[in-house]
């Protein structure tokens, strides 16, 4: 298999809470334009991983290259590299002091230095991608979780950003609201953007994944592509968890 | 919004400013060519001293005010001013104020009534005594102790007598007397024995004259006449206090004193016993009881006006320099910790300092604050800051210290999301809390900055201590003035609530703008839906 070097390449990842050791040992590369879903049980280290990539978390050990420079290095222009690593969160974690057009504006403005307008036409684009565009004057509290959570990936896809993380996006939405925020990201899917995706909806992941990783007790136990890995799973941790799923 | 509140609040301070401008600040202007000799002096012990608002019979102007002192002590003062070629100003200072003001160099000297006791004596330098006292107990005429001969008969007494004065100790050599607090001025010792929560009061043979002029059921039992008690010879003397280094000053004081002649100085006395302030003798009770209210809003309306103006100015400058001290220190003690070393430990230095100057300036009284700072950095460091200036520097510094708590609470109190979301778009520390952090977690602050506001309001009081004329002093003022205790403390009591009631009203205002639509009804956006085509073609419309 011939690989380019990988946009993001996690080495030997380790993370730690106390005596509580989260993260083992997490190794895994992502190509640029791939998307990627991390499934597994809860508690396995999946949003801990995702968390690591953004730096929410500081990692104990390991090493975390981006275009095949270690993040984790002191003087490394962290805000730079956050600004070009969009993060989608369980909760949304709209700004609620602003509107849903300023939800979108204030990082470009404030980060990447755009004009107001030329920040304002690429948020307004952006939200009509994700069907948003009557609300731009809408505060977040008037929002349902779904719209909530398209209005949040407008605001993360507004940075233009190279990577983007979902941290389990429609865990917290009603059932009714998880296919309009699904079909947002096919759409953002079929534009070739890079995305790493944490998400119990397997269906989906079928679909969109190049790859699937099960991470489970701190480690990525099993990874390859959704075929191999929904169809014929080699480990038996993984078969059992599936099970849930297909029951 | 921001526009509209920065509106609001500067009209309140050209409200303030214009509410001072009833009182103060114009009287100074007069004769300024003369040096100065600055008197330290209650101004409120008649007949010895008092505030007038006029300047009949050769009243001295009181410093930082319309008004005007005069009495015994005025005129002895004028004297001694007249010999050196200075013009007298008094400085209107609280009794237990006059010894740090004089060392500290606020005044020249104390002339306000002062024994020289040996206490005082360590302190300061007296001058040959300027009178001699007879030391008198008043009680009501019907009172059971208004035929008292000896020092035994009063048992079961309740006496007071001024806070900080020999009279006070004076009570402890009758014997079974109950010694009551000691009170800070004559005017509240007059009302207790008045209402009968207290039997009588020791006192100088004057301060009967003066009150048995308009209360006729007052009798004065001579102290100093009976079998066995005692007193210093300096304590029964009334002397002017004098810097101790200044000796070329009290030199020259003893000189002019020695051209009074006693029979001048009797002259003097009974002048001041028939000019000092009175309460409306002349009117008939009736008439007193139908007028009280407009009548001390009449003469002294333009007074407690520039005292509300001047409560106003210190709650609103102190509440909002507070405010920015605040919200100053509560970021700072929010930096989350710094990678380098270097850093690390300058933060842990600032954020130490500054947890120690809100806990000095929230555990300890405002009031101890003012004495501190007004008479401690004139003493330490000579400079003699203004009073207005202090009361604002010391209203501002201890709100500020509240404050920073609770925007602290304010900003550990938003949503961990909220900072993950802007971290996550890779915002800096400054940018996370100026555009995100702050916004979310002054509008959660409000109330309580509501709180301090009207807190602030009424204990700025407090700064009655250093002489401020706010409202509460003003109020003092007045009540010792016309001995109507009761119309004047409930006129100050309505213009507080006043105050503090609109001030809530406004700020629940401002609250409910800043909490931005509940609604869930986007009918407007929802015509918009219609529109959306079009209207993203007109981008550049909002």
């Amino acid at each position: 298999m011939t690989k380019t070097k990988p946009i993001l390449s996690l080495q030997h990842l380790q993370k730690q809470f106390g005596q509580h050791q989260v993260l083992k040992d997490i190794s895994f590369d992502i190509q640029q334009g791939e998307i990627m879903t991390i499934i597994g049980p809860s508690g396995g280290g999946k949003s801990t991983t995702l968390r690591c990539i953004n730096l929410l978390e500081k990692p104990t050990a390991g090493k975390i290259c981006f275009h095949g420079e270690n993040i984790l290095d002191p003087g490394y222009q962290l805000n730079r590299y956050r600004a070009k690593v969009g993060m989608v969160f369980q909760q949304f974690n709209l700004f609620i002091n602003k509107n849903v057009l300023e939800n979108c504006t204030i990082g470009p403005e404030l980060v990447l230095k755009k004009s107001p307008e030329e920040a304002k036409a690429t948020a307004r684009a952006n939200l009509k991608l994700v069907g948003m565009s009557p609300y731009l004057d809408a505060k977040p509290n008037q929002l349902s979780g779904g719209q909530q959570q398209r209005v949040a990936i407008a605001r993360a896809i507004s940075m233009d950003p190279e990577l983007l993380l979902f941290d389990e996006p429609t865990s917290a939405l009603d059932p009714e609201m998880v296919n309009e925020v699904l079909t947002v990201m096919k759409k953002l899917a079929a534009t070739g953007l890079t995305m790493i995706i944490v998400t119990h909806e397997l269906t989906f992941a079928k679909e969109v994944s190049d790859q699937i990783a099960f991470i489970s007790g701190g480690v990525v136990a099993e990874a390859g592509t959704p075929a191999v890995m929904l169809e014929h799973p080699k480990l038996e941790a993984t078969r059992k968890f599936l099970r849930h799923f297909n029951a | 919004m921001k526009s509209r509140l920065t509106a609001c609040l500067a009209s309140l301070l050209v409200l303030c400013s214009l509410l001072l401008g009833f009182g103060q600040f114009q009287s100074v202007q007069a004769a300024k060519h003369e040096p100065t000799l600055k008197i330290g002096m209650e101004a409120n012990y008649p007949p010895y001293n008092w505030t007038q608002t006029t300047a009949a019979h050769g009243a001295a102007p009181i410093d930082g005010s319309k008004q005007f002192a005069n009495g015994y002590d005025v005129q002895i003062a004028k004297i001694i001013g007249r010999h050196l070629h200075r013009r007298v100003v008094v400085e209107k200072t609280q009794w237990d104020g006059l010894l740090p003001a004089l060392t500290s160099g606020k005044i020249d000297l104390i002339i306000a009534g002062m024994s020289p006791t040996a206490d005082r004596r360590k302190v300061i330098n007296f001058s040959q005594p300027y009178r001699k006292s007879t030391f008198v107990i008043i009680v009501n005429k019907a009172s059971k102790f208004a035929t008292a001969k000896g020092l035994n008969d009063f048992s079961g007494a309740r006496l007071t007598a001024q806070q900080g004065t020999l009279h006070y100790d004076l009570i402890k050599q009758l014997r079974g007397a109950k010694r009551e607090n000691a009170m800070t001025d004559f005017s509240a010792m007059r009302q207790s024995l008045q209402s009968g929560t207290i039997d009588g009061y020791v006192a100088e043979d004057i301060e009967y004259e003066s009150y048995h002029r308009v209360n006729k059921n007052i009798v004065a039992i001579n102290l100093s006449r009976m079998k066995g008690f005692k007193v210093a010879k300096s304590d029964a003397i009334t002397s002017i206090g004098v810097k101790k280094r200044n000796t070329t000053l009290l030199r020259q004081t003893n000189r002019i004193l020695a051209t009074i002649s006693a029979a001048k100085r009797v002259a003097l006395m009974n002048a001041a016993v028939r000019q000092q302030p009175r309460a409306g003798d002349s009117q008939t009770k009736q008439e007193k009881h139908e007028n009280l209210f407009v009548k001390i809003m009449n003469q002294y309306g333009g007074m407690i006006l520039s005292g509300v103006g001047m409560t106003l100015l210190l709650a609103l400058v102190g509440t909002i320099v507070g405010f920015v001290i605040g919200l100053l220190v509560g970021i700072v003690r929010t930096i989350p910790t710094p990678t380098t070393r270097s850093k690390r430990i300058l933060l842990r230095i600032v954020k130490w300092l500054l947890s120690v100057y809100v806990e000095i300036f929230r555990g300890t009284p405002m009031m101890v604050q003012a004495a501190v700072i007004y008479y401690g950095i004139a003493q330490l460091w000579h400079i003699n800051l203004n009073r207005t200036v202090a009361a604002l520097l010391i209203v501002s510094i201890n709100t500020g210290a509240y404050l920073a708590e609770v925007i602290r609470g304010g900003i550990t109190a938003t949503p961990q999301g909220q900072f993950e979301a802007a971290s996550a778009i890779g915002m800096s520390h400054s940018q996370k809390m100026w555009h995100i952090i702050l916004p979310q977690a002054i509008r959660n602050c409000l109330p309580s900055i509501t709180n301090e506001f009207i807190v602030n309001i009424k204990d700025t009081s407090v700064l009655s201590i250093i002489s401020v004329s706010e409202l509460f002093f003003v109020g003092t003022t007045v009540a010792s003035q016309t001995f109507e205790f009761f119309p004047t403390y409930f006129i100050i009591s309505v213009i507080y609530l006043i105050l503090t009631f609109s001030i809530t009203r406004i700020f629940n205002l401002i609250e409910r703008r800043l909490a931005g639509p509940k609604n869930y009804d986007l009918m407007g956006n929802q015509l918009q839906v219609g529109l959306m085509e079009s209207e993203i073609q007109h981008d550049d419309k909002n």
